[in-house]
């Protein structure tokens, strides 16, 4: 999987660009690979020391690039926590057995789960361990007196993935029940075609060497036994979609189908019956089959990214004040009531809404709104679920039981978005309620017509008309297409969710796109490094950045994730982090440093100082203008004067300005929404030439202006990720989530960016069109065939026979059309 | 031709168990997984340095 290009080499692990080939390295079948980060680094060691180089060889996508902050698993080894996924089973021996089922995020492929089944099971103490890569669901067996659950999580986590406690969520079971009843049907409709194809080679091999009466009829009897199981059990979705969509007054494409395989089923038993005619055994199995396996890679497609869930940015439990103990316990969150009261620590995950009472510290509310930037809370303030504390310990009062929280709000709010959506009705849907009304129409002159004229034909006649018209190449002209399309865009890095969205693309005309995550990778950098004129003694730059590297160990600002990279042995006394603005600490010779915004750093030497060294501030300050991304600005000083500047800056993602570029090409308004205010939003429209930017906003104010676009006639694409960006991308007409959206977001997104590139967006734009194409094509000429068979049928003149081959013909012809689409571009 | 009196009948029988065998594979969660079956005879499961 080694794919070395002339001008950017890709991360030999995750695929993802390498900016310093030579930094990280790892040695396979004696070849050097480069590797991009540390995280991937340690991820591809664990693999190769393990013995498992053979996932590289068999893996059949890349890997995630890995997080490389530890999360903590520890809380899953209280039992009270365990209690919602893990099963204790009853064991002869003297080690208790238990079963844990998990969750884990980053499974792209077979390969994916072997390795992390083989990890697993040549761990100590571990029974057994299968993964799913359908559902993305491991199931371990471990003896818990050997090794502990959370050390299981963490050997997950150390092959690159991340694991969660699964539970059962309902809409998904729903999910699962519907994936293994489709796939009964489709396994019945087949074994049962299969059977009907060799009664049909042997009736009509009869039909031209002649066979005698009594072995047809014998042949017809057990025709329709066998036909039986497709009719009643294989084909009841249809019935039941007729039904549904009859009700509803918005006759859809089931209702020609069921029309045609009950009149076609009719026809056959009415030829048993009399011991003449035709029988449609082979055409009602082999259209049974065929709509099934369409409906089923859908369900499939649907289904892969189902897997995650919300739950998963909460954690376990948390540390609950009891009353009567006088304690502090840790309690599941689930069993916390409103008003009591709660402690968090410094780095946890809030797990239920709550009101400071004691403390302040910054959260990090990434998860909530996709902002990079914490936001301070004291005393009154709130903070929601799902956010993570910064470097303050919070004593808070719990508002909402945990399941009502502003989180689950959200989420219901982006269900109700989507609801709205749903309105658009498919082309295909569209024209069938044409074409039903027309053929019952027709189907009925037909009947009053050869009733009157000569009632003995008008039963088969009528027949013909209903099963002539069998709609297969209709139905089928639009799913074959989009199947063929979606098999080929998620080569190409782009899963369709919504297949409405192939209609609904052709009237875009404004493209949003979220500014960080989406244009930007949303992580911060070091881009320059500022030195102050004079420095003190011996000091270098790589002595400043390890001084600053060490400090912001410390931190669980993001900023201090621009230093990460950096490895330091430095030995720091006396660190205190100062919430917002900074960290001073002192080193092994009892010289003190601070770390932070500019104030706070002046405010760490006497007044006289400050004045001799204001100007190389400014100098500072000036030199930068020139930057062309976000930029944020850290000072580093000693207790006299100024050290450094770092200056850290959000890269563009890759081919940010060519998609950009694309879209202006198409005549698209361009915006970019975003919710912080530090000005880097308008920076960035700059750099991209996107003339409407809207930085600072809330959600509200984010839902508020895409509907003021779509109440003005626009249609609206939106491009981002994050869970508050949901709400706006349900409203949008068509919304598209980055691969590092949230579990949520891509559930609801018309369309999920599978790696981290919006090259695809491009491409799937083009294909879109060709998709459009084909896709009128076969109604084309499903139409065609109809307009022609059917009229022929009413007057009597096809023969069964014929319009079983017709039927046959075309369903090929639109099934070969649409294969056209394999192939992007 | 008689035997096609008898051997139709079987066919039946032979269809109605290979569908019942079907759903019980299906009903058995042998299908649940329908990425990972194919691929797994390609991986070497190495049993000896399980027992550690």
């Amino acid at each position: 999987m080694s794919r070395a290009s002339a001008e950017q080499q890709a991360c030999f692990h995750c695929g993802l660009p390498v900016a310093e080939p030579q930094r990280w390295t790892i040695n396979i079948d004696n070849k050097v690979e480069s590797l991009c980060c540390p995280g991937c680094q340690a991820v591809a060691n664990t693999i190769i020391a393990g013995g498992f180089e053979q996932y590289y060889q068999r893996r059949t996508a890349l890997a995630d690039r890995p997080e490389e902050t530890a999360s903590a698993y520890a809380a899953y080894d209280d039992p009270l926590v365990q209690q919602s996924f893990v099963q204790v089973l009853e064991s002869e021996t003297a080690e208790t057995v238990c079963v844990a089922q998990l969750l884990i995020e980053g499974i792209h492929c077979a390969a994916c789960c072997w390795l992390i089944e083989e990890a697993l099971k040549r761990h100590a103490g571990v029974e057994s361990a299968t993964v799913n890569a359908s559902s993305h669901r491991a199931s371990i067996s471990w003896r818990r007196d050997t090794v502990s659950l959370s050390q299981l999580m963490e050997l997950i986590r150390q092959v690159g993935y991340v694991p969660q406690p699964y539970h059962r969520d309902t809409e998904q079971q729903m999910l699962e029940q519907e994936h293994s009843s489709y796939l009964m049907r489709l396994g019945v409709a087949g074994i049962v075609m299969m059977q009907a194809m060799m009664f049909s080679v042997a009736l009509y091999s009869g039909d031209f060497a002649g066979m005698d009466v009594d072995h047809r009829n014998y042949l017809h009897l057990f025709g329709l036994l066998m036909i039986l199981p497709v009719v009643l059990y294989s084909a009841l979705p249809f019935y039941k979609g007729a039904l549904r969509s009859l009700r509803a007054g918005q006759p859809g494409m089931d209702v020609p189908v069921s029309i045609a395989l009950l009149s076609a089923f009719a026809a056959s038993c009415h030829t048993v019956l009399q011991a003449e005619g035709e029988v449609y055994f082979d055409s009602i199995s082999m259209f049974v089959f065929l709509l099934l396996l369409a409906r089923f890679a859908e369900l499939r497609v649907r289904r892969h990214f189902f897997v995650g869930q919300l739950s998963s940015l909460l954690p376990p439990s948390c540390e609950y004040w009891d009353e009567e103990a006088a304690t502090y316990c840790n309690v599941p969150v689930s069993q916390v009531q409103p008003g009591s009261k709660v402690i968090i620590k410094p780095g946890e995950s809030v797990g239920l809404d709550a009101r400071v009472l004691e403390g302040k510290s910054s959260i990090d509310e990434s998860a909530f709104n996709g902002e990079q930037y914490p936001v301070d809370k004291g005393v009154g303030d709130t903070v929601y679920a799902g956010t993570v504390n910064g470097d303050g310990v919070l004593v808070a009062e719990v508002l909402h039981a945990s399941g009502q929280s502003r989180m689950d709000t959200v989420a219901r709010l982006g269900e109700q978005g989507q609801g709205n959506c749903a309105a658009t009705v498919k082309l295909a849907d569209r024209i069938a309620r044409y074409f039903v009304s027309g053929v019952l129409l027709l189907a009925a002159i037909t009947a009053v017509y050869w009733y009157t004229h000569a009632p003995e034909q008008a039963f088969p006649v009528v027949l013909a008309v209903l099963v002539v018209s069998c709609p297969c190449a209709l139905s089928l002209a639009t799913p074959a297409a989009l199947a063929f399309s979606q098999l080929a865009l998620r080569t190409k890095g782009l899963l369709i969710c919504d297949s409405d969205c192939v209609d609904d693309i052709k009237t875009i005309d404004t493209v949003i796109f979220d500014k960080t995550g989406t244009l930007t990778r949303g992580e911060l950098k070091i881009s320059r490094v500022l030195l102050a004129s004079s420095l003190p003694d011996q000091l270098q730059q790589q002595d400043l950045l390890e001084l600053a590297a060490a400090m912001e160990k410390y931190s669980s600002h993001p900023v201090a994730n621009a230093f990460a990279d950096i490895s330091t042995d430095l030995q720091l006394q006396n660190v205190s982090v100062h919430t917002g603005r900074g960290i001073s600490a002192s080193d092994a010779n009892n010289s003190s440093y601070r770390l932070g915004s500019e104030a706070f750093c002046q405010s760490g030497f006497s007044a006289s100082s400050v004045q001799q060294d204001a100007v190389t501030v400014f100098d500072l300050d000036r030199a930068d203008s020139g930057e062309l991304t976000l930029t944020q600005k850290i000072y580093l000083s000693d207790d006299r004067q100024w050290l450094a500047c770092f200056i850290l800056s959000d890269e563009l993602r890759d081919q940010a300005a060519s998609t950009v570029e694309f879209f202006r090409n198409q005549n698209m308004e361009l915006a970019v929404l975003s919710g912080d205010h530090s000005g880097s939003a308008e920076q960035l429209a700059r750099v991209l030439r996107i003339s409407h930017c809207l930085s600072g906003k809330s959600p509200e104010q984010k839902l508020d202006y895409i509907q003021a676009l779509q109440q003005k006639g626009h249609r609206v694409m939106m491009v981002g990720d994050g869970i508050n960006d949901i709400p706006v991308m349900a409203q949008a007409d068509i919304s598209i989530a980055m691969n590092s959206a949230s579990d949520l977001a891509k559930v609801k997104a018309s369309a999920v960016l599978l790696r981290d590139s919006l090259a695809p967006l491009a491409v799937c734009f083009r294909h879109f069109a060709k998709t459009r194409m084909v896709i009128q094509q076969n109604l084309f000429w499903a139409l065609l065939y109809n307009s022609i068979s059917l009229p022929a049928a009413a007057l009597g003149l096809v023969p069964p026979w014929l319009a079983a081959i017709g039927m046959s013909g075309s369903s090929l012809l639109v099934t070969f059309n649409s294969m056209r689409l394999r192939k992007p571009d | 031709m008689e035997s096609l009196y008898l051997w139709i009948p079987v066919i039946l029988l032979f269809t109605l168990a290979s569908i019942a065998i079907y759903l019980w594979a299906v009903h058995s969660g042998q299908y649940d997984d329908l990425d990972r079956e194919g691929e797994r005879l390609l991986f070497e499961e190495d049993n000896k340095q399980q027992d550690e």
